[in-house]
């Protein structure tokens, strides 16, 4: 079964957006920073960042079987009384619901396989929001 | 005898209401504490320096003094400045006496700012309130005691005259907020940064809305405004010079 690039964003996007109080952000990816900070509490972005093909022989009534990097960036309010530990716990709790519902992305559509590979967080200089950027890997076929 | 600073809570003069049954407290702290009082007496002088209570015993619930004025108490006393309250504490078997100055008024003023108006204007607030935390109330107040006091010291009024609660609205909403953004830059080690910006900014704007304050007062203690349609300002602007020469010669020369 055929899963576009856009199917697997979406699909992805869907499940993150089924963790409570997630928002999708109206930024691009790359931009996601530039997400204003009255409504960045708990906005999420997906990126599907890069695919490569799989050694198979790309028969056309197959297909191209392709393993895709999708990238969920989120970021967590750090309010300034409760910074440490508290809003940084509570970002990384958030992290395992997001991870936990993405992976469920495989048992609602048989269509690709996805799993988890690395989290990246960071707390900028301003310490009002934490971001975590999370990496997954795709296995999906493209069709004409 | 030990002269232990002990530091009894005092923000600013105690008003109690005539026809008003009414209790004040002086919390007293040590070392971050409250302090645990054996015998508390009470003592009110009225600006004669006549006792209007004389050594009544108070209770001390939660290690906090209390005395309940009478509702008839101050019937007969005269509205204004110049009471005083004489708390005779026993903390560790010695006596310690702390005064408090009070006025016996007509009418408290009480603030208008609450917790919806500083999130009214920062939609985000609400979400930035500390865990510890169900409302800004503790700064709101804060602010408050900070505005009475600073309108007496600067000789601006008597709180209790103005009619107009209204009038502090601006001052006080700008001081609250400078205390929360205060206290978030102060909580985050910065030198720098967004909460630190918004804390200077309220803090100006609160001195601007401080020097424009003005009010319907009360004068003569009568319960109503001398002038409800004259509002007056809190400082007053006094000239110490005469008028400028070149207007007087640019008047002669028509």
């Amino acid at each position: 079964m055929s899963v576009t690039f856009s199917d697997l964003r979406a699909a992805v996007a869907s499940n993150v957006a089924n963790v409570g109080g997630m928002q999708l952000a109206k930024m691009a990816p790359e931009y996601f920073l530039r997400q204003q900070n009255t409504i960045a509490h708990k906005s999420y972005t997906v990126a599907v960042t890069q695919s490569n093909a799989t050694p198979e022989r790309q028969r056309r009534a197959v297909g191209v079987y392709v393993q895709t990097n999708v990238v969920v960036t989120f970021a967590h309010r750090l309010r300034p009384l409760d910074v440490y530990p508290t809003d940084y716990d509570a970002a990384l709790d958030l992290e395992r619901d997001v991870i936990n519902n993405v992976l469920q992305t495989y048992s609602a559509n048989n269509a690709f396989t996805i799993r988890y590979n690395s989290s990246v967080r960071t707390v900028g200089d301003s310490q009002e929001y934490i971001t975590v950027a999370l990496t997954f890997t795709a296995l999906h076929t493209i069709t004409q | 005898m030990s002269t232990t600073p002990f530091a009894p809570q005092i923000k600013i003069p105690e008003l109690l209401e005539k026809g008003k049954a009414q209790t004040s407290e002086l919390p007293i702290y040590r070392d971050g504490q409250l302090v645990a009082p054996t015998e508390v007496r009470y003592t009110l002088y009225d600006p004669t320096n006549k006792k209007l209570v004389d050594n009544a015993v108070a209770t001390y619930p939660g290690n906090i003094p209390q005395y309940t004025h009478a509702t008839g108490l101050l019937n007969d006393s005269q509205l204004g400045e110049g009471y005083l309250q004489e708390w005779a504490v026993t903390i560790g078997g010695r006596v310690y006496t702390f005064r408090r100055m009070a006025a016996v008024v007509l009418r408290r003023l009480y603030p208008v700012v609450s917790d919806a108006d500083l999130t009214a204007t920062y939609s985000q607030l609400a979400d930035l309130r500390p865990s510890s935390l169900t409302s800004y109330q503790t700064y709101i107040d804060e602010a408050w005691y900070t505005l009475m006091q600073r309108l007496r010291t600067e000789g601006g009024g008597l709180e209790y005259l103005v009619m107009s609660a209204e009038a502090f609205r601006g001052a006080h909403q700008n001081l609250a907020l400078y205390y929360v953004f205060r206290d978030f830059h102060s909580s985050l080690g910065q030198s720098n940064g967004r909460y630190l910006d918004l804390a200077n900014e309220h803090y100006r704007q609160y001195n601007n809305e401080w020097k424009q304050i003005n009010f319907v007062y009360d004068h003569n203690h009568t319960g109503s405004a001398d002038n409800p349609d004259q509002r007056q300002n809190k400082q007053p602007v006094i000239y110490l010079s005469n008028p400028g020469r070149l207007g007087n010669y640019r008047w002669r020369r028509r």
